[in-house]
């Protein structure tokens, strides 16, 4: 699964992979905005095939939280 | 971090983000829009980050949109706002999920650049069909364009000429016929008798009944509207809602609302004249109106109004059976924007 969100990262901000990791967070890549926010949060939805509730989204602020989120909904 | 609901109780920093990050109107602006002490239903929400701090808002104005054969529930969203910086991040799109889950549809009117940038990214379609109409009175009004704003020196020699120019705009005493308007404070529980009649001429149209009638334009705090019933002979045929405000130094007159009978031939055309008239009486500098009604649209055009912009609708889905936007009657009563 990280391997998967590595990728849907890596495509919405348009960085290597190996940019991404645990400490993944707004305040360290640059360009993630509310816009850019928004991108992500519909790409892990088409990618995973999941919707999140309207507060899980506010919380996908992390890799290590989306991750979290993402084994929540199977 | 978590979404609440906006209620009188709510802690003072709700309000204050309001004003701070929406628009610096004061609580009363928002007990009354967000319906706080009559209400049941909670018409907003805002979103607590992390540290307990309010970081984002959305608001509700919950209607109906009426077609042939049905009423389904719908919301315009409004003051969607975030604090700016990396702690919102995702506070606007949790809170407009939220506000997706408590109607059959939610919609939205115009939006600002930031909303219209991140909409399409969420799949809502856009259908721009309400065009805006402007109507300039005064010479002020006439001279007060872009060219001129910006060589000052211009001024003198606009405003002579917009003097001249403005006697083509000048409008007059609409002829006496059939039909009369009569001001009112309040529209009548009666009225919605003639709202039933009517709204089959104008569907698909949001409620208009006299309690929407009143809270948008009777009970807001900052007051500004007339409200006018139409009468044909002593039988309420409809209804006239006009609003005067100022904005840039200039008087501005709204068209805001209008129902009418509109297989009487000539009461369109009769029910524009009269606005003006009534506005004009007024001193306002210029008129404006919100429409998308193709023989009101072909009165203002006969009065000499301009076309603008046209104005954007946002939908992120319709139910089964609701036309799409482009074919709604909407005027300046729908949403929030009679009083921006």
């Amino acid at each position: 699964m990280r391997a998967d969100i590595i990728a849907v990262f890596s495509q919405v901000f348009g960085l290597p992979a190996e940019r991404f990791d645990d400490e993944t967070a707004p305040a360290t890549v640059s360009g993630w905005d509310s816009a850019r926010h928004v991108e992500l949060v519909v790409a892990l939805e088409e990618h995973f095939g999941c919707m999140f509730e309207p507060d899980e989204v506010p919380e996908l602020t992390s890799l290590k939280r989306i991750e979290e989120i993402l084994r929540r909904h199977g | 971090m978590r979404i609440a609901a906006l209620e009188a109780s709510s802690p003072d920093a709700v309000f204050s983000f309001l004003d701070a990050s929406v628009s610096p109107r004061g609580r009363d602006h928002w007990r009354w829009k967000y319906q706080l002490e009559r209400s049941a239903e909670a018409r907003a929400f805002y979103h607590l980050g992390s540290d307990g701090s309010v970081d984002g808002f959305i608001g509700l104005m919950p209607t109906r949109l009426c077609t042939q054969q049905s009423s389904v529930r719908a919301a315009w969203f409004v003051d969607w706002a975030t604090v700016p910086g990396e702690r919102s991040v995702g506070a606007g799109v949790g809170l407009l999920r939220h506000a997706q889950a408590q109607t059959e549809m939610l919609l939205t009117l115009q939006g600002s650049a930031d909303t219209q940038k991140i909409l399409p990214k969420l799949r809502w379609t856009e259908a721009r069909t309400p065009s805006t109409w402007i109507l300039r009175l005064s010479a002020r009004a006439i001279a007060d364009r872009g060219p001129v704003r910006r060589r000052p020196w211009l001024l003198a020699p606009a405003l002579l000429a917009a003097g001249i120019a403005r006697l083509r705009y000048r409008v007059g005493r609409p002829a006496e016929v059939a039909f009369r308007l009569r001001e009112i404070d309040r529209f009548p529980a009666s009225y919605d008798a003639t709202w039933e009649e009517r709204r089959q001429e104008f569907v698909p149209l949001m409620e208009r009944t006299s309690a929407q009638l009143n809270f948008m334009c009777a009970d807001y705090p900052g007051g500004g509207y007339s409200r006018f019933l139409v009468l044909e002979e002593e039988r309420v045929a409809g209804h006239l809602i006009l609003r005067c405000d100022s904005t840039g130094g200039l008087a501005r007159g709204r068209i805001v609302d209008a129902l009418w009978t509109r297989e009487r031939p000539g009461m369109t055309d009769w029910l524009v004249s009269q606005a003006c008239w009534l506005l004009q009486q007024r001193a306002v500098d210029f008129i404006d109106c919100t429409v998308s009604a193709l023989d009101f649209e072909r009165a203002l055009r006969g009065r000499r109004f301009s076309r603008r912009a046209g104005v954007p609708i946002w939908y992120h889905r319709l139910p089964a059976g609701v036309p799409t936007p482009d074919q709604w009657f909407i005027t300046y009563l729908d949403c929030d924007r009679a009083y921006r």
